[in-house]
């Protein structure tokens, strides 16, 4: 190869290298993941009976759709096994870091609020060592297997987004297996 | 100057920017897009949802087994509350300035009560032009101020992420420090 | 020049492009999704019982010190500061409704002037995604706006906003989902 070419191809690669300099500024901030385990034993567990509510709204609603019907017994309870729509459970969990159950790792709060079909949109948090992770999304009453859209963060998880698995681990635990990215640490 | 010398300053540069590319990388990696706004709320009503007889019915009819069943909490709660499954919902108005004087949009707080005074509130902030930020998070209302998780947001927030601190001001009045990430 | 200086020079600037070019992004990125959505069930939650019980018996003192805001309740028959109205949709993905695609479920509680927060998740074949915000729910009904706070699956780390909008068809909404 000349040296007039040799030349000219470093030139090209000076320029492909200052062209991708920027790109590389640009490209957005590489973010840290966390993936952290913890095992959930339930501490409290509270329904909430929106039966009247439920009763009431079936005439006295802004709305002209056809509501749901609520289907009584003779005694004056809703047929069928709730949770119906409108109920909600509030679960509170002990966290912990082993399947041991012998290391405390924090809290966790769940409060569901009930649709159709017995399927509920669940709002928690997890009161960490290191901050506070959000999670939702949907579970159906009585399901262990679960997965909840990672929503946000403090502290640690401030920024977090990913998500979080749920599994039952032996008896009368959780196991929850969060995968947190998007975190600004 | 001779062909070699330019071909030799050439690699030199390249070399260069090779590192200068590198750290920018490695920079990069750490920083993050960053904003900050701060506005100042007042709050204008609230209406509190006793949702006492609701609970009351879920402790004798509800589709929990026996095991979780025993798991409901023993304390029967205050009167007044604030229970678990009680709402309370607020209604504010937002400055942009501290002595309340610009007006800035209006928010909306909903907060769904658990115990020992504790919620899950889920906020909205509607700004000025159309923007909305949307944050939830628990709060203490045992204490003054608050950190709640900035969740997304739309136009001008769109995607955002972040927190916001909440913290007693003047005139009655809670300050509020978004800091974004995005 | 030397070949192997050049050959040197080749390589390092190959290596310094493959670690400043970033990596491809996950698919939810920077896209939209377009999905028709076909109502399926809806229920009201009155709370007008607990709502006059919150009236006298809060923790606040409320009824002296903080009232709810004006014409706060002036919704006919409902809608009112803490109610609840729940929808539920089929997802597809044209305006045929031909091809199902998935499910949203919306959950909106009501706060005042027929506004409301309303929490919508959307189960689809890959994944779902959660959204959360502000919606009028008056009687002449036009848009739901919603910023997309998460997701499972393929949407784990979802972002963005979703829009729900009558379309031309009856009793059907377009839902439109813009990803950063």
């Amino acid at each position: 190869m000349s040296r007039a070419m040799s030349a000219r191809c470093l030139t090209a690669a000076v320029a492909l290298l200052a062209a991708a300099l920027p790109v590389s500024a640009a490209s957005g901030a590489a973010s840290a993941s966390h993936n952290l385990t913890v095992y959930a034993v339930p501490n409290t567990v509270q329904f909430m009976n929106h039966a009247d509510d439920r009763l009431r709204g079936m005439a006295t609603n802004p709305f002209k759709f056809k509501s749901e019907s609520v289907i009584l017994n003779d005694n004056g309870k809703e047929k069928g096994q709730g949770p119906f729509p409108g109920d909600d459970i509030l679960y509170t969990f002990k966290l912990f870091n082993d399947a041991k159950l012998a290391k405390p790792a924090g809290t966790a709060l769940f409060t569901c609020y009930y649709e159709f079909a017995k399927r509920a949109t669940c709002d928690s948090y997890f009161d960490l060592a290191k901050g506070i992770v959000l999670a939702s999304g949907v579970v159906k009453f009585g399901q262990t297997h679960f997965t909840l859209g990672i929503t946000g963060g403090t502290h640690a998880y401030l920024g977090a987004l990913g998500q979080v698995s749920s599994t039952a681990a032996g008896k009368n635990a959780q196991r929850f297996d969060l995968h947190v990215t998007g975190t600004a640490q | 100057m001779s062909s070699l010398e330019g071909v030799r300053r050439a690699a030199f540069i390249v070399a260069a920017l090779v590192a200068v590319a590198g750290s920018a990388f490695v920079a990069r990696a750490g920083a993050a897009p960053h904003r900050a706004l701060t506005v100042y709320s007042v709050a204008t009503g609230l209406q509190y949802i006793n949702s006492a007889d609701d609970s009351v019915r879920g402790k004798v009819n509800n589709p929990l087994d026996s095991t979780q069943n025993r798991l409901a909490p023993k304390h029967p709660g205050s009167q007044n509350g604030p229970n678990a499954g009680d709402i309370a919902l607020y209604a504010l108005k937002l400055f942009s300035d501290p002595t309340l004087k610009k007006p800035a949009g209006s928010a909306v707080y909903t907060c769904y009560f658990n115990y020992n005074e504790h919620a899950l509130c889920q906020a909205y902030y509607k700004l000025a032009a159309g923007n909305t930020i949307v944050a939830s998070g628990p709060i203490d209302f045992k204490k003054s101020g608050f950190t709640i998780v900035v969740t997304g947001g739309t136009k001008r927030y769109l995607g955002a992420r972040g927190e916001a601190k909440v913290v007693p001001a003047a005139h009655n009045a809670q300050r509020i420090d978004f800091e974004l990430l995005s | 020049m030397s070949r192997g200086l050049l050959a040197t020079l080749a390589t390092l600037v190959a290596a310094a492009t493959a670690a400043v070019v970033p990596a491809a992004q996950a698919t939810t990125h920077g896209r939209s999704l377009l999905f028709y959505a076909k109502p399926t069930q809806a229920q009201f939650i009155n709370h007008s019982d607990d709502r006059a019980r919150g009236l006298k018996s809060n923790p606040f003192n409320s009824d002296i010190t903080l009232p709810p805001p004006p014409k706060a309740n002036s919704a006919k028959k409902g809608a009112r500061a803490g109610d609840d109205a729940l929808f539920a949709f089929k997802l597809y993905s044209g305006p045929d409704l031909t091809h199902l695609v998935g499910t949203a479920i919306y959950n909106c509680t009501f706060n005042f002037n027929q506004e409301a927060i309303c929490e919508a998740d959307f189960e689809l074949t890959h994944g779902s995604m959660i959204a959360m915000g502000p919606a009028q729910l008056g009687s002449t009904f036009r848009k739901i706006l919603l910023p997309v706070t998460g997701g499972t699956g393929r949407y784990a780390s979802a972002r963005g906003q979703v829009t729900m909008t009558p379309s031309i068809s009856k009793n059907t909404q377009i839902v439109l989902f813009q990803l950063v």
